[in-house]
């Protein structure tokens, strides 16, 4: 090429800088979103291998239903393609740390190998704090990225088992204390699964060394397969490394499941007969007790008799000898008083003798006291008379008196001797009385005495008697004692015997059970289970492929729309440098020479384009999509990759586009004479166009309006390209709303309208119907339930013609009620369809994936794979997962035996965590229950992926909405460059600015109407379409765009063509008349 | 007769990057109010320059131009758009029609922003183009697009009718048909006409014939009996 053309070329560069950026813009835009978009979805892949790759994730995964054993370990390790084999422990646990409990999965750490690369330490824990064990007693808990619940650094956690098992069955110790803080690569998200205990939702998970675990068995075993490090895990190559593996330990399994069965059924078996033995024992023991017992009792009866016999015969005699006794007593009572009456009588006889004899007595006295008296008196008389005899001189007399004297004194004498006679006699009497009285007294004495003793012996004989009957009261109640113990001790041999018996009976109905069990004891199952079969590994894969899914259509229309526009401009181009062509022609410049500058402009506009373009978008778009996914997985940094297909696919269709249409342009041009050339073009005449002939309008229009409906008719190219491009980036943004819009609204369609429980309880499997009532009594009882329904939910494979999908079937207990907890619905006319005998009403999608209508007919495969078939009655809308609805009798009918529900679907009264938490524990609780779930639980799980999409749909507008701009900009600044003699000429007509502006605008406004009114339509369409490529086959996205959606799309749409006009309203103001007065060149 | 258009020591120069060029040095001429004025001179001799001075699409670095006595190089741009507007019809050597509107339209196109347009049907009449009036430029021959022009430039109704070069573009006959109608127009309606040209054979038919070179007014002579256009031959 010709050096003055080379400058030619870049000058044109230059001159026309923006027409030249415009290119390179669209151009970037369009292919740094392709390809960036493009290659998320690998460098996602590609970052989870690697990060898969520096933590040794295992590549197989096997659990047990019987746990694994060393023999289990070594057949293992006897295959040449693991590269290490890992054995290690998991179990769910409780975790108290202060007042608050956590459930976490505590997973084993071998300690040993956790130095240096060794091969043999799978699911290498990621240190983020702290350091790990040292010492026994330490543990490590999950860093979560702060999201997780976790324990900080130094915690003292408590762990227990949440059933009742004992924590030290388990685990050395039941404190442990927090020294470091890890991710683990198998942990991809926030979730950590279910559980059977505490809530039933696992919240985090802790590594402990293996030493400290004490389970008999192993749990789980880990490999790595020689050779898989090497490819991309989310590849091809992967599974066809793993599968050959996979089969062979599926075997091994197989083998170990037989030989673990039968070690286990020896040893059932010998503990079984332990436990007959034990039993025969027992029972012998038991009877001999029981015997001995028995006799015990019977002598005790015996000797009780006997005591009571004799007892009896004591009491008896003892009655007699007191009878006789008394009796005696009263004899001698009787003669007692018969001694006391002679008393009496004597007593009465003597003192009416002694009366008289005291009579007599007295009268004695009184005699003898007279003639003591008449002696005193005589005495007197004879002193007297002696005293006198002094005095009587007289002799007679004196012997007279003398003889007087001697007389008296004769006289006293004989009264005297009379007296002593008397008192003699009454002395007499006297004593006689008092020997009487005398006599009575020791009578009396005597009978006295007799009364006395007899008292004596009847207090004697009372007192014996009192004391005897004390003794035989006391000895009856002993008996009656000894009787009652007797009883008793009966009672307690009957129900000793009876406990005995029943306990025996227990035991042989353990044993029988026992035996039973035995019977049924199921053979261990091994599940061999790749990396490509554990939940956040195809969790983060089906994420990465639902972008791959959104960027498949998406950045090809994005890309068709950028290329359109740039190819666009460069046939403008080329179209404006006509007369220079035509002089280069002229000159003697041969086609290629002269098309080259054309072909340089567009191929430098277009590479440095696509460099930048690619540069950006590889490095951009993967990082900023995959930073938002990044919110919900524990990830490292993505590695964005120079993905070499994706550039070379985008640069060349972009290069390759842009270059032939300057070729395509420059040949038509090259075609026709110099001297043609140098004229001007023939302007393209003036054409009347449809709306002149409706005069109704024409004539009212006001004239510039006339102007601008006839301009935008009579550029059909520039017409179509504007509108097309407009459309394109209206429709790309309602496409990105409106997969916002589809996505998120699914979320509360499924959840809020569609489920209308809140709970779903599912029992264990083959529970007895009794088993059953005790939970459907908590619901019954329960205030915190409003309303349950019981149901059966299976996975079913169905079929119509050769196609064939797995649903899960609900047959609801009554088929009128499952409205309340489950919409079934039209999904467009909102009409409710009801569950009847008919047929079957499937979900939408399923429906679809079937190519199945409404009265087809479909099969449904039961146990033994027999077609049975159903008519569906209805399709119901469901977003989520594919169902089938039937009614019990249908179900029946179909499958020939009774319903087995197995799923309680609730209605609460509240749906706050806390309610949720304390109800699920409370559920648990209960034997039959194995599981529960919140639709809340759900519906924020899907809402934290759905959400992250958001982000991909925001990438998505926000481009869409760059390409707007840099399109509208082009092309009104094409419309500009085409128009610039017109513009300068009206200015010169003295169209004010802003009349100038609006004369151009206009057209641009209604460009961008029409545009962004096509661009709803077609961004219908293109949403349609890249709904349906974006859904995984599970979920069914919304079909729905909001109202706001359309308007968001087209405001933008209109704002950026207002911010465009803005920007271009400056360079209006800037255009030369001068221009005006040139010729046309 | 009052001076309608002044010009008095008008000096315009341009800078295109370090380089100033004086397009214009210190120009003075009057021209009165009716006249039909030839401007005429070699390429590059700054008779452009005047055009667009004197059409309000440029401003003077120095001097003054009065018209009707209003100091048009002190207007701001707004008001030179308003000059433009109300008082100037502007005649181009390539007719600047707007392509896509008819004749009719065309003429309309200036006559919609104008205080007192005549009737955009008169005009064309007057320019002989009555039967043409619905057809497109496209469909039009030179002359008669000249015309079309002419009339959108009358059809306003303006006080000066500027032409670059009206018959630049045009053959001959065309080119003569149309100066007719100019000086038609010129006696006919008493207007102001200024033809810049670099055609001397045309210079008799005016009323005023101004000679600029190199940005100088060589010589302004009055032509006291100017020629109809029929009787000037080149």
């Amino acid at each position: 090429m010709k050096s003055s053309l080379m400058k030619d070329t870049f000058r044109q560069i230059k001159k026309s800088f923006s027409r030249f950026l415009s290119i390179f813009l669209i151009v970037a835009l369009g292919v740094g979103f392709f390809a960036g978009i493009k290659a998320t979805s690998p460098d996602m892949k590609i970052t989870a291998d690697k990060y898969f790759d520096d933590y040794n994730l295992m590549d197989m995964w096997l659990i047990s239903t019987m746990g694994f054993d060393e023999k289990d370990i070594e057949a293992i390790e006897r295959l040449s393609e693991p590269e290490a084999v890992s054995p290690g422990y998991s179990v769910d646990l409780l975790a108290q740390y202060e007042e608050n409990f956590t459930v976490v999965k505590l997973l084993s750490i071998p300690m040993d190998d956790i130095e240096g690369e060794d091969k043999d330490y799978i699911n290498q824990a990621i240190l983020v704090e702290g350091r790990f064990p040292e010492k026994p007693g330490e543990i490590l808990a999950e860093s979560g990225n702060g999201i997780n619940p976790s324990f900080p650094i130094g915690a003292k956690i408590k762990l227990s088992t949440g059933k009742d098992e004992d924590i030290s069955d388990i685990l050395k110790r039941e404190e442990y204390t927090v020294v470091g803080l890890v991710n683990n690569p198998y942990y991809l998200s926030f979730e950590r699964g279910t559980t059977s205990i505490g809530t039933g939702t696992i919240d985090c998970f802790m590594m402990l060394p293996e030493e400290e675990f004490k389970l008999p068995v192993y749990t789980d075993v880990y490999l790595t397969v020689k050779g898989a490090r090497n490819v991309n895990t989310y590849g091809d190559d992967y599974d066809i490394i793993l599968d050959p593996v996979k089969e062979k330990l599926e075997d091994i399994g197989k083998i170990r499941a037989s030989e673990r069965y039968q070690e286990i059924l020896d040893e059932a078996n010998e503990e079984l007969n332990k436990a007959k033995e034990d039993l025969r024992e027992a029972e012998e023991k038991l009877q001999d007790e029981l015997n001995k017992a028995e006799k015990d009792l019977e002598e005790a009866k015996r000797k009780l008799d006997k005591g009571e016999k004799e007892l009896l015969a004591n009491e008896r005699q003892f009655r007699n000898q007191i009878e006789s006794a008394e009796k005696r007593l009263k004899e001698e009572q009787k003669k007692l008083q018969a001694a006391e009456a002679e008393y009496e009588e004597n007593l009465k006889l003597f003192n009416e003798n002694k009366s008289k004899a005291l009579k007599a007595i007295e009268a004695s006295e009184a005699e003898i006291k007279a003639g003591e008296l008449e002696i005193a008196n005589r005495e007197e008389q004879i002193e007297q008379l002696k005293a006198s005899l002094n005095f009587i001189k007289d002799e007679a007399e004196r012997i007279k008196t003398i003889q007087l004297i001697e007389y008296g004194e004769q006289e006293l004498i004989k009264a005297r001797e009379e007296i002593e006679a008397g008192k003699l006699a009454l002395e007499t009497a006297k004593k006689e009385l008092l020997e009487g009285e005398k006599k009575l007294e020791a009578a009396k004495m005597s009978i006295e005495e007799g009364k006395a003793q007899l008292k004596e012996e009847w207090n004697k004989l009372e007192s014996n008697k009192e004391k005897a009957l004390a003794e035989f009261a006391s000895a009856h109640r002993e008996l009656s004692e000894g009787r009652k113990e007797y009883q008793k001790g009966y009672g307690d041999y009957l129900k000793a015997k009876e406990e005995g018996l029943e306990e025996i009976g227990k035991a042989k109905e353990e044993i029988a059970e026992a035996e039973e069990e035995l019977k049924e004891i199921e053979k261990p199952k091994w599940y061999v289970l790749k990396r490509s079969e554990t939940r956040d590994y195809i969790d983060f894969e089906m994420n990465a492929d639902r972008i791959d899914a959104v960027a498949s259509v998406f950045p090809v229309f994005f890309l068709a729309v950028a290329l359109l526009v740039s190819l666009t401009t460069m046939t403008r181009m080329v179209d404006e440098e006509r007369s220079h062509i035509g002089t280069l022609k002229a000159l003697g410049y041969d086609k290629m020479d002269i098309a080259s500058k054309y072909l340089i402009y567009a191929a430098l506009a277009s590479i440095s384009g696509s460099i930048v373009g690619l540069l950006v978008g590889f490095k951009v778009l993967p990082t900023v999509i995959f930073n938002a996914y990044r919110i919900m997985y524990i990830m490292p940094e993505v590695i964005t990759q120079f993905n070499l297909t994706y550039a070379t696919l985008s640069s060349a269709v972009a290069i390759f586009s842009t270059v032939i249409a300057a070729w395509l342009a420059i040949r038509s041009e090259l075609k026709e004479t110099p001297a043609l050339l140098l004229r001007p073009k023939a302007p393209k005449p003036g054409k009347r166009i449809f709306l002149e002939r409706v005069t109704i309008i024409w004539s009212r229009m006001k004239f510039t309006h006339k102007v601008t409906a006839r301009n935008l008719f009579r550029y059909k190219k520039r017409f179509i390209m504007t509108v097309l491009g407009i459309s394109g980036c209206t429709a790309l943004l309602l496409t990105g709303f409106g997969l916002k819009d589809s996505i998120v609204s699914i979320v509360s369609k499924q959840f809020d309208e569609l489920y209308r429980y809140e709970l779903a309880v599912e029992l264990k499997e083959n529970q007895e119907k009794e088993e059953v009532d005790e939970v459907i009594e908590f619901m019954n009882t329960d205030k915190r339930i409003r309303d349950y329904i019981l149901v059966n939910e299976k996975s079913m494979d169905i079929g119509k013609g050769n196609i064939e999908k797995t649903v899960s079937l609900v047959v609801p207990e009554d088929s009128s009620r499952i409205q309340d907890f489950i919409t079934l619905r039209e999904r467009k006319s909102k009409e409710t369809i009801s569950l009847t005998d008919e047929g079957v009403i499937l979900s939408e999608k399923m429906a679809k994936l079937l190519e199945a209508k409404v009265g087809d007919e479909i099969y449904i495969k039961d146990e033994d794979d027999n077609e049975l078939k159903v008519r569906i009655t209805g399709i119901t809308e469901n977003y989520a997962w594919h169902y089938m609805y039937m009614s019990r009798d249908l179900y029946e009918e179909v499958f020939g035996k009774e319903v087995n529900y197995q799923k309680i679907l609730c209605k609460t009264i509240s749906t706050e965590k806390e309610f949720e938490d304390k109800l699920s524990e409370e559920l648990l609780k209960i034997d039959n229950i194995s599981s529960v779930s919140f639709t809340t639980g759900i519906s924020d799980s899907y809402n934290d992926t759905l959400g992250s999409l958001n982000y991909v749909i925001m990438v998505i507008i926000i481009a869409a909405g760059a390409l707007a701009f840099v399109v509208l900009y082009n092309l009104t600044n094409i419309n500009i460059g085409e128009r610039y003699r017109e513009i300068a000429t009206i200015k010169v007509l003295g169209f004010y600015d802003h009349e100038v502006a609006s004369y151009i605008y206009r057209e641009n406004m209604i460009l961008t109407i029409i545009g962004t009114a096509l661009g709803l339509v077609l961004g219908l369409f293109l949403h349609r379409f890249v709904i349906v490529t974006t859904e995984i086959e599970s979920i069914m996205f919304g079909r729905e765009i909001r109202p706001i959606s359309f308007v968001y799309s087209a405001a933008l749409t209109i704002m950026f063509s207002v911010l465009v006009s803005i920007v271009m309203y400056y360079r209006l103001k800037k255009i030369d008349m001068v221009e005006s007065l040139k010729s046309i060149d | 007769m009052e001076k309608f258009i002044q010009m008095e020591n008008v000096t315009k120069i341009y800078k295109m990057g370090e380089v100033e060029i004086k397009a214009l040095d210190n120009i003075s001429f009057s021209i009165d109010k009716g006249q039909f004025v030839v401007i005429v001179g070699p390429s590059g001799a700054g008779k452009s320059t005047i055009l667009n001075i004197l059409g309000g699409m440029d401003s003077p670095t120095s001097g003054s131009l009065f018209v009707h006595n209003e100091d048009i190089g002190k207007y701001s741009p707004k008001e030179l758009i308003t000059y433009r507007r109300y008082d100037i019809g502007f005649v181009f050597q390539f007719y600047n029609l707007v392509q896509n509107l008819t004749a009719l339209e065309n003429v309309e196109l200036a006559t919609e922003i104008c205080k007192n347009p005549l009737n955009p049907e008169e005009v064309l009449e007057q320019v002989g183009l009555k039967d043409r009036k619905n057809n497109f430029p496209g469909q039009l021959s030179g002359g008669e697009q000249q015309r079309v022009s002419i009339a959108r430039a009358l059809a306003k109704n303006p006080k000066l009718l500027l032409c670059d070069e009206p018959t630049g573009a045009l053959d001959y006959n065309t080119g003569k048909s149309v100066l007719k109608l100019l000086q038609d127009t010129c006696y006919r309606n008493k207007m102001t006409v200024i033809v810049v040209t670099h055609n001397l054979a045309i210079t008799p038919m005016a009323d005023k014939v101004i000679r600029i070179k190199n940005g100088r007014v060589e010589s302004e002579e009055i032509n006291e009996n100017p020629v109809p256009v029929e009787r000037i031959e080149w």
